[in-house]
């Protein structure tokens, strides 16, 4: 691996928990990643597992009122946004932090003509004037990819197509040049077809200008092609984390493999049945005692139900088992 | 019945369902037309299952309920046994419904919040009159058969169940009737990948158990792989390829199939996707479809004469069947 610089940003033990009628909810409980400048970090797990959350944790973008309690640090460039003033995370989110996420319909405001979301975040951020932000954002729009930039300056977001707004997003988020992305399911909402066009763009976008990519996704394929680094979350931890071909060739938590076992092979027999998790995620506001993935492991045995295993491995490749695949089998499971 | 000739294109004696030259249309805005289905043919055999496979907005959605006549199609014949479904009247259209089920992409939303799940699932055969004690041991029968306990779910009500739940109660509601044919309109892809691979295995044991002519509608294209004996490949309104699920992701003679499978991510980190754009644009509207073949705008082998002439459904392999004046076959011609 090529030597690398220093983080971005760091998480250590970041944990987010939600009031909830019936307790705290877990959301995301203890969380410790890194991105380098130039990388993309992808984010994959099931529906509730806090990959969402996680990225929201970070700009502090979460209804306060919603929180129960917050813990852990996030260090961006030198500067400690857990606990810090809004007007100073404001100023960083939208400058050196740009975001996009799964519906651009949400993150557009519908009755604002692109051009005026575009240039606002310049002239706000960066102060520059009305005619040089206008030429920027023309030459943002070209590096997207759209057509006839002139004229889609003057578009409201319901005049483009899902694959035209999803590139608009991105270069709000890219007006003020970030040093980190955060993409929340770019392009989930997307055919393959402009899926494929959005990817590439954000990888060549990551390149030309070292920028750092934390990618959201729950699709095997997106996260194969598209990152470097790979943390899998499982009921709001970290189970495995690495290079993203160490993840998938040298598989060491159990629900990774599983998570890669249920999609369809291209080499698969048709017909033939898809390995699957048996049983349902936990409830994030009891979660199970020990691994959180215990109830639904194959390999799980009572040491596994009783301690909580630590992230832990060499080589910055990490995982949060007792038993990992690849070392014998648990006594108990071996029966 | 005639023979399989050139001009009957993929069409094949004594299938099942049959949808010849159907078109569908929509109002749009000023008086316009929304070409949604613009003529397209094909048919399904007792017991096989064909995939449906094309960007949003391709006509998807519209073929599968022009298939269950809801609403009939503008023009064409969709034959069932033989019978066109399109001459019938209200009446005979509800007396031959049992034998036609559709399950819906949003599971939640399609199933009624205030009926229990017994409820929900016996319903179609309470509006046929059946007994109550047939209705009891049948609903039992199609809870057990989708993974459901009849005993601890019966009489919950669908909101308190998971995504991957609602969708087992709405496959149990489709097939209480035991239908000849059943449309499945991206039935999986609003689940996680661990209980889209539950949902899919079911889908395969139920095929087994009631071999029922299945119409499997997804933009999933390794699932439409994984569970379809022939796949269908629309763009824009139209069928551009059709044939056995082995020759077209295998072989594919349109563009545009190629361009679709090359766009789709694979989940293997060593085949890294090249920076170069697989297919330039995105889909034109169609309520202004282009002169002669629909893809010629985005297509990289378009020539003149695909702007002049619409080209025609033709074999390329046995049972492969092309709408391309230069298809990617062996001694085809080249542009
Ligand atoms: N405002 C909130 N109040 C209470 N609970 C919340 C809130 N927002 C999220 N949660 C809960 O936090 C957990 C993590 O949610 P999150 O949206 O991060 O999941 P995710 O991994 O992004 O899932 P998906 O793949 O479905 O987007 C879920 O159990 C969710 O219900
Ligand atoms: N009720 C309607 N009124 C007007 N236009 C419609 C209506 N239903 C569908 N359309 C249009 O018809 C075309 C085909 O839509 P359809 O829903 O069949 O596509 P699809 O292939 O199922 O797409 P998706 O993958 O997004 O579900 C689209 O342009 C759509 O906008
Ligand atoms: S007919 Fe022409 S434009 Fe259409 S797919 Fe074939 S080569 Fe491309
Ligand atoms: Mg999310
Ligand atoms: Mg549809």
């Amino acid at each position: 691996m090529t030597a690398q610089s220093a983080p971005v940003l760091e998480m250590h033990e970041l944990r987010t928990w939600f009031a909830t009628p019936e307790g705290p909810l877990r959301a995301v409980d203890g969380v410790s990643l890194g991105v380098e400048p130039g990388r993309c970090l992808g984010v994959v797990g099931e529906s509730g597992s806090g990959k969402t959350v996680l990225l929201r944790s970070i700009v502090g973008l979460l209804p306060r009122r919603a929180i129960a309690s917050t813990g852990g640090t996030v260090c961006f460039e030198g500067l400690e946004l857990a606990g810090a003033p809004p007007a100073v995370i404001r100023d960083v989110r939208g400058r050196r932090i740009g975001m996009v996420f799964q519906d651009p319909m949400t993150s557009l405001n519908p009755v604002m003509r692109v051009g005026t979301q575009l240039t606002d975040g310049m002239r706000h951020h960066l102060g520059v004037g009305r005619q040089e932000a206008r030429r920027r954002a023309r030459a943002l729009l070209e590096a997207v990819g759209i057509p006839d930039p002139e004229r889609r300056l003057r578009d409201y977001p319901h005049q483009l197509s899902g694959g035209m707004r999803q590139r608009v997003t991105i270069a709000i988020a890219l007006a003020c040049d970030p040093s980190l992305l955060l993409a929340d399911e770019p392009t989930t909402a997307l055919d393959v077809t402009v899926q494929s066009q959005i990817l590439r763009l954000l990888g060549r976008l990551r390149r030309q200008r070292n920028m750092a990519v934390i990618l959201v996704t729950h699709d095997m394929g997106v996260v194969a092609g598209s990152t470097d680094d790979l943390a899998v979350m499982y009921a709001g931890k970290v189970v495995e984390q690495g290079p993203t071909a160490t993840v998938f060739s040298a598989t060491r938590h159990p629900y990774t493999r599983a998570l890669l076992e249920a999609i369809p092979r291209a080499d698969a027999r048709p017909g033939e049945r898809l390995a699957t998790i048996p049983g349902q995620p936990p409830s994030l506001v009891d979660p199970p005692s020990g691994c959180r993935f215990a109830p639904r492991c194959p390999r799980a045995a009572d040491r596994c139900r009783a301690e909580e295993p630590p992230l832990a491995g060499a080589d910055g490749h990490r995982f949060a088992c007792w038993f990992p695949l690849g070392d014998p089998e648990p006594p108990a499971a071996a029966t | 019945m005639t023979t399989a000739t050139v001009e009957d294109g993929p069409l094949r004696p004594g299938a099942l369902l049959r949808v010849e030259d159907v078109v569908v249309e929509f109002p749009a805005p000023g008086g316009r037309v929304v070409h949604a289905v613009s003529g397209v043919s094909f048919d399904v055999l007792e017991g096989e299952t064909l995939g449906l496979v094309g960007e949003s907005g391709s006509g998807k959605t519209s073929i599968g309920r022009a298939v269950m006549q809801l609403p009939p199609p503008r023009s064409g014949r969709v034959l069932l046994d033989g019978v066109d479904l399109t001459t019938l009247g209200r009446r005979q259209v509800r007396a031959v419904r049992p034998r036609l089920q559709m399950v819906f992409q949003d599971p939640l939303s399609s199933l009624n919040p205030r009926r229990s799940v017994r409820g929900v699932v016996g319903e179609p055969m309470r509006v046929w009159n059946r007994s109550r004690p047939d209705i009891d041991a049948r609903v039992d029968e199609l809870l057990s058969a989708v993974g459901l306990d009849p005993a601890a779910v019966g009489d919950r009500r669908p909101s308190q169940f998971s995504g991957g739940q609602c969708q087992r109660i709405s496959i149990a509601r489709a097939l209480v009737l035991e239908p000849q044919v059943l449309v499945c309109d991206e039935a999986v892809s609003s689940l996680d990948v661990s209980v889209r691979a539950q949902i899919l295995n079911l889908l395969l044991d139920l095929r087994e158990r009631y071999r029922p002519t299945m119409l499997f509608i997804a933009h999933d294209l390794s699932v439409v792989r994984h569970i379809s004996d022939r796949v269908a490949v629309m763009y824009l309104g139209k069928l551009c390829e059709i044939g056995p699920a082995a020759s077209v992701f295998g072989g594919p003679a349109h563009p545009y199939t190629a361009a679709l499978l090359e766009s789709v991510p694979v989940p293997d980190p060593s085949v890294r996707p090249s920076d170069e754009e697989v297919l330039d644009g995105e889909p034109p509207s169609p309520v202004d479809p282009p002169s002669g073949c629909r893809f010629r705008t985005r297509c990289p082998r378009a020539q003149p004469r695909c702007a002049e002439e619409e080209p025609i459904m033709r074999a390329v392999a046995p049972e492969q069947f092309v709408a391309c004046h230069f298809p990617l076959t062996a001694g085809a011609p080249r542009p």
